[in-house]
């Protein structure tokens, strides 16, 4: 597959909240469910800091991003420097709509690891959308 | 000094999720201010206070802050500076890795057991660095 089909998933990991962590890992797991070289993680706070090549591989390619809270930083931030979310995700959102409430910010029991499970299969069928459609519409 | 006078130590982990290193930052800065010394320390989100939150970037001009990066890029460390946040120290975790070598840390999403015990060794280094913060706290506190 070319290089065309990368996305680009970025993740809030706020180190406040358990939704943070849940953010994190939801993205873990929906690498591990797609098994895919096509998509790539962007480290949100090199992105904000400025760091060229992070900036441009998020103009170049589609982006999900997954925010842990309402102040949505991850989307915010793409924006912010010129990019565009394909599609955006919020943690507390999801986690209202399921009642899944994640236990601590360290271990996020049954519940958040469900929350998880949940959020990477939505972030495993945008990608998957995403890729089918072809990165240039 | 008494204890309700001390000002909360933030500690700001990187947490970037491309490198088990974050991880280990995220767990060790968790070890601190949820095990350790809860009431001594806290944390903030790192993007939020890149992208400039009002009451984020208060509290690190307030604090005194302990930054623990992941990697050279140093984005906790800069981000603090930028925000011009109160930075008493800068610990890197791959630095201090290079006398750990042998500790295996598994992935992101698991460190392992080897990787949780770098994670604590990582903490033991944060409480090193809130006792100078404490000792200079009451050094001022001396009459000269």
């Amino acid at each position: 597959m070319s290089n065309s089909k990368l996305v680009s998933i970025v993740a809030c990991s706020g180190e406040e909240i358990p939704e943070g962590t849940v953010s994190r890992v939801a993205v873990w797991k929906a690498f591990g469910k797609l098994m895919s070289p096509n998509i790539v993680t962007t480290c949100l706070p090199l992105f904000l800091a400025g760091q060229q090549q992070e900036r441009e591989f998020v103009w170049m390619h589609p982006t999900v991003t997954i925010d842990g809270c309402e102040k949505r930083c991850a989307e915010r931030a793409i924006r912010k420097f010129g990019g565009t979310p394909k599609a955006t995700f919020v943690v507390s959102d999801i986690e209202k709509e399921t009642g899944l409430t994640p236990k601590s910010r360290v271990y996020l029991g049954e519940k958040g690891e469900k929350l998880a499970d949940i959020i990477a299969e939505k972030i495993t069928g945008e990608v998957e959308r995403i890729c089918s459609k072809g990165n240039k519409e | 000094m008494n204890q309700e006078k001390k000002e909360k130590i933030l500690v700001i982990p990187c947490s970037g999720i491309g490198k088990p290193s974050g991880t280990i930052s995220r767990l060790a800065t968790y070890y601190v201010v949820e095990d350790l010394l809860p009431k001594e320390t806290d944390t903030v989100c790192l993007p939020l206070l890149v992208i400039g939150d009002e009451k984020t970037c208060q509290l690190v001009q307030q604090s005194p802050v302990i930054a623990v990066d992941g990697c050279p890029s140093k984005c906790a460390t800069k981000s603090v500076q930028a925000s011009q946040g109160k930075l008493f120290a800068s610990l890197n975790v791959l630095q201090l890795y290079r006398d750990h070598l042998q500790l295996e840390v598994k992935s992101v999403v698991d460190p392992g057991p080897e990787g949780e015990k770098f994670a604590r060794i990582v903490a033991g280094k944060i409480l090193e660095e809130i006792s100078k913060i404490r000792k200079e706290e009451e050094k001022c506190l001396i009459p000269s």
